[in-house]
């Protein structure tokens, strides 16, 4: 136990003695319904019959179904795309995505770190509002490699050429937008329900600068889906205009 | 203790009375908000139920559902996002009584995923760098990195609020 005050701090998270209660019920009501489905499994196995694989077979042929149309589906329906003009700077078009997978984002080299100077942020990413930002530098020849930024409830993720660019890989369809004379790819997805029956969407693009990587997202509840999304295509469209960076100039 | 498969609603409530605190600080750190803490924390023991694990000791047994707890936020698609969603967006949410915000929790809490859980582990639950790699699978020298990169952020934030010992 080193540090009293992370200590106090977390001694303050838990659950409150309604959602204890909730938990542990929900468990418990788990573990028999869990017991009865091996009860279950067991009789299956003594009087096994052909005829109860029907519906699961039927679930594969769906699933499976689903995936090539999806697969084939080069053209998305127009309601899978959401469009937000940028004037004279052109039209980005939001294309439905599967949602992130796990990658590795190991840089290979050793790094350090350190918060980006509110110039350095105007530098990088133009004149956008309250920028704050964290950077990751190779330890070496102190060249800048990462950044990981938010400028209200955005994130933006920049990163320097040949280096992984995020922690996740998006399945984004290969249409793309083209601003200010940039290729764009931009898409979105649905979180699933929460307990609450709430949903969240979340707007992601990628584009590259020459070989600079970025990557901006932001997510929130479906009913601010409009608002945000032309909320990222202004700060996409600023990061743009603002032009590619000589990241050299940014060192640790 | 060697209990597995098909344990009894006595055994799993008294499981869930060892661990919950722990399990739902690790699962907060990752989830960011109640709500979706709790759907973590149920999966995490779900998990238990189904797998019906045997345990060496209650020590084997946290550290279990510490690395599932883990694993699962990071593999749940909403952590991805939610990890920066405002924790103020959840302070006036009814029935999260027991979480309080403080300026120490927020700094932390600000910290990349990967280092609040160690840093939890570390600091509150006491576990060395040593225990902590074993537990989340990862080597030694990306624990002391982790922690070494966390500290620096927490002394920069809390300044002469961050002790070390």
């Amino acid at each position: 136990m080193k540090n009293k005050q992370i200590i106090d701090s977390w001694n303050k998270i838990g659950p409150d003695s309604a959602a204890d209660v909730r938990i542990l019920g929900t468990l418990l009501a788990h573990n028999r319904s869990s017991k009865n489905e091996k009860g279950a499994v067991t009789t299956m196995n003594r009087t096994f019959n052909w005829k109860r694989l029907v519906p699961i077979a039927a679930c594969l042929v769906f699933i499976v179904t689903v995936t090539v149309v999806i697969g084939n589906n080069a053209n998305l329906s127009q309601s899978d795309v959401y469009t937000e003009a940028l004037g004279e700077n052109g039209t980005l078009n939001f294309y439905k995505s599967s949602g992130p997978v796990a990658a590795d984002i190991d840089f290979g080299v050793d790094v350090i770190s350190r918060n980006l100077t509110p110039d350095e942020n105007i530098f990088l990413f133009g004149n956008l509002a309250d920028t704050t930002s964290y950077a990751m530098f190779n330890s070496d020849d102190q060249s800048l490699l990462h950044v990981d930024a938010k400028t209200g409830d955005i994130t933006i993720l920049l990163a320097a050429p040949g280096i992984p660019i995020s922690d996740v890989i998006i399945d984004a369809d290969s249409n793309v937008s083209i601003i200010n004379g940039v290729p764009v790819s931009a898409g979105y997805f649905f979180t699933d329900r929460n307990r609450e029956g709430n949903r969240y969407i979340i707007y992601l693009a990628s584009f590259t600068l020459d070989d600079i990587s970025l990557y901006v997202e932001l997510g929130g509840a479906e009913a601010e889906s409009e608002t945000m999304r032309k909320e990222i295509a202004s700060v996409i469209e600023a990061i743009i205009q603002n032009g590619t960076p000589d990241l050299s100039k940014v060192a640790a | 203790m060697a209990k597995s498969l098909l344990r009894t609603d006595k055994e799993i409530a008294e499981i869930y009375e060892r661990h919950k605190l722990t399990v739902y600080r690790v699962c907060f750190a990752y989830m960011n908000n109640p709500v979706d803490t709790e759907d973590a924390v149920q999966d995490t023991f779900f998990q238990l139920i189904k797998t019906g694990m045997a345990f060496e000791s209650e020590e084997h047994e946290k550290a279990w559902l510490i690395r599932t707890a883990s694993n699962l936020c990071k593999n749940t698609l909403r952590h991805w996002w939610r990890k920066r969603v405002n924790l103020d967006d959840y302070e006036n949410l009814p029935g999260i009584g027991n979480v309080e915000i403080d300026d120490t929790f927020s700094v932390v809490m600000g910290l990349p995923d990967k280092y609040k859980t160690v840093v939890y582990l570390y600091y509150y639950e006491g576990y060395t760098s040593v225990e902590i790699s074993k537990i989340l699978g990862k080597p030694q020298s990306t624990i002391r990195n982790y922690l070494h990169e966390a500290r620096s952020v927490l002394r920069e934030k809390l300044g002469g609020d961050f002790n070390e010992k």
